[in-house]
C-alpha cells in the first residue's frame, strides 16, 4: 500500500482524502509532515504552537480538499504556503510577538542561519544548494529574515539599517532568481510529478 | 497608504506577498489583484514553490504530531500503523532451511509451514482489499482534471448533493454544490442527441414573482460532468434537451429535474 501511494500524484491523494481515505492523508504527512512541522517551529519557535499549527492545517486539508488546486501549483507548496501564511498571523500577533522575542533572548541570542543547510529532500540536496548560490548574501539575508523569521519587508529594512526599496528589489530579484534557477534544474517540475 | 497601486507597483509586490512579508493595505491591494488576475497568481503560485525549498531540514516532526491529527480526524482510524504487507510476505519467505533441520525441527517447520499457509491465507484476503483500494485509486489517477475536481467535491463533507431525477426513463444525474457557489453536474449517463440538439443545465432562482429559471450552460449533445459557478442559491435544477444552439429559456423538453432541499 505504502510505496503504491508513494506513486500517487498530489491530485490523486488528494482525491482519495476527499473519500475520507486515512493512508492518502498518512501518505501526504509522510511526505510533506517535516517540512511544514520545520517551518512552523522555525517560524514560531516555539514546538507546542509549531505542533498545533501544523495538525490544524493536515486537518483542514482533511475537512476541505477542494481548497488545493492541483493546477495552481503542488501540494507541497500549498501546504507551506498555508503553514506560512498561518505561523505569520500569529507571530505577528503583538503579545505573540513580545513572546517570541523573550524567548530568542533565551534561546537563540544571535541565531546563525545558513540557507544552505536549510534545503529539503537529501537526494535534492545538491541541486538545492547550487540553486541557493546564485543569491548574493544580501538577497539571502533578507530572504531568510522575511520569510524564515516571519518580518515584513519594512521590518527588514529596519533590521539590515537599509533603505525599503532596496530591500524590496532585493527580495524580488533575489526570490524570481532562485525560483528560475530551480526550474531549470527540474528541482520544482520533478515535485509537480510527485 | 491613500492610492491603489499600479499594476506595475502590484507586480513588483508579488514576490513579497508570496513570503508573506506585506502587511495593511499593500497587502490587501495585491490580494484583491491575485483575485483577478491569472498570471499574477500563477506568478505567486510559482514563487511559492521555490520557497516552499526553505524549511530546515534537519527538523523532523515529532510522532505526537501525527498521533494527533489521526485521533482528530472524523471517522474510525484504520490501520495507518500497521506495517507494509511486503513486509509480512518477507519474513514468511526468509524461514530457516527445513529441510537441514532435526526431526524436532522438522516439527517446528511443519507448524512454521501450517502457520504460513494460514498467514498466506491471511495476506490473500489483505492484498485483495488492499487492491481493490489500489485500483480505486489508479481509477482516481487517471480522471481528467474536470472529474478529479468533481470528485473531490463530491466527497467534501461541505457538499450539497442534489439528486437530479430522470422525466423520460433515462439515467438520473445530481449536482454537486460547494459554498463558495461551484458546482458540477453529474451526468455522464444521459444519451446521446442528435448532431442539431444540445442538453441545458438550467437553476430556478429567487422566489415568488422574482423566481427566474437562468441557464447555466449549453452542454452539448453528449456530456460529461460540467462545472458551473452560481452563487444565487437555487430552488431547482433542471436539465432539458434543446436546439444546438442552445436557449434563452427552458423548453419543455425537461430530461432531468431535482429540487433543493
Amino acid at each position: 500500500m505504502d510505496a503504491d501511494l508513494g506513486e500517487a500524484s498530489d491530485a490523486a491523494l488528494v482525491v482519495a482524502i476527499a473519500r475520507f481515505r486515512e493512508e492518502a492523508l498518512a501518505e501526504v504527512y509522510r511526505r510533506h509532515g517535516d517540512a511544514a512541522f520545520a517551518l512552523a517551529m522555525r517560524v514560531l519557535r516555539d514546538r507546542a504552537l509549531a505542533e498545533e499549527l501544523v495538525q490544524e492545517v493536515f486537518l483542514k486539508l482533511w475537512q476541505d480538499p477542494e481548497r488545493f488546486d492541483p493546477g495552481r501549483g503542488t501540494l507541497r507548496a500549498f501546504l507551506t504556503a498555508t503553514v506560512h501564511s498561518r505561523a505569520i498571523d500569529v507571530v505577528r500577533a503583538e503579545s505573540a510577538r513580545r513572546a517570541r522575542e523573550g524567548r530568542r533572548e533565551r534561546l537563540h541570542p544571535e541565531p546563525e542561519y545558513d540557507l544552505e543547510r536549510e534545503v529539503v529532500e537529501l537526494a535534492l540536496a545538491e541541486q538545492v544548494r547550487d540553486a541557493f548560490d546564485v543569491l548574493s548574501d544580501d538577497e539571502r539575508r533578507a530572504i531568510e529574515l522575511a520569510y524564515l523569521d516571519g518580518h515584513t519587508y519594512r521590518e527588514v529594512a529596519v533590521l539590515l539599517d537599509q533603505p525599503e526599496g532596496t530591500v524590496k528589489s532585493r527580495i524580488r530579484v533575489g526570490l524570481r532568481r532562485l525560483r528560475d534557477t530551480l526550474v531549470e534544474a527540474g528541482i520544482t517540475s520533478s515535485w509537480t510529478e510527485s | 497608504m491613500d492610492r491603489e497601486l499600479t499594476r506595475a507597483e502590484l507586480d513588483e509586490l508579488l514576490p513579497l506577498f508570496a513570503l508573506d512579508a506585506l502587511d495593511g493595505e499593500e497587502r490587501e491591494q495585491v490580494a484583491r489583484y491575485l483575485a483577478r488576475d491569472d498570471d499574477a497568481r500563477a506568478e505567486v503560485e510559482s514563487l511559492r514553490e521555490a520557497v516552499s525549498f526553505l524549511p530546515p531540514r534537519d527538523v523532523r516532526a515529532p510522532a505526537s504530531l501525527w498521533a494527533g491529527i489521526e485521533s482528530a480526524l472524523d471517522v474510525p482510524a484504520g490501520e495507518l500503523t500497521a506495517p507494509p504487507l511486503r513486509l509480512v510476505a518477507a519474513d514468511v519467505s526468509t524461514r530457516p532451511d527445513a529441510e537441514r533441520g532435526s526431526r524436532r525441527g522438522r516439527r517446528a517447520v511443519a507448524l512454521l509451514a501450517a502457520a504460513a499457509v494460514v498467514l498466506a491465507v491471511v495476506l490473500g484476503v489483505q492484498v485483495v482489499r488492499q487492491q481493490d483500494r489500489i485500483d480505486d485509486l489508479a481509477a482516481e489517477m487517471h480522471r481528467d482534471p474536470l472529474e478529479q475536481q468533481a470528485m473531490a467535491a463530491r466527497g467534501s463533507p461541505h457538499a450539497h448533493v442534489i439528486a437530479l431525477d430522470a422525466m423520460h426513463g433515462v439515467a438520473g444525474g445530481e449536482v454537486v454544490m460547494l459554498p463558495d457557489g461551484t458546482g458540477y453536474l453529474m451526468g455522464k449517463e444521459l444519451p446521446a442527441l442528435a448532431s442539431d440538439g444540445t442538453y441545458q443545465l438550467w437553476a430556478k432562482v429567487g422566489a415568488g414573482d422574482a423566481a427566474r429559471m437562468v441557464s447555466l450552460g449549453v452542454l452539448g449533445p453528449k456530456p460529461g460532468i460540467s462545472a458551473f459557478r452560481l452563487t444565487t442559491p437555487p430552488s431547482m435544477f433542471e436539465v432539458t434537451s434543446e436546439p444546438a444552439s442552445g436557449s434563452d429559456a427552458p423548453g419543455a423538453n425537461v430530461v432531468l429535474r431535482g429540487e433543493v432541499a
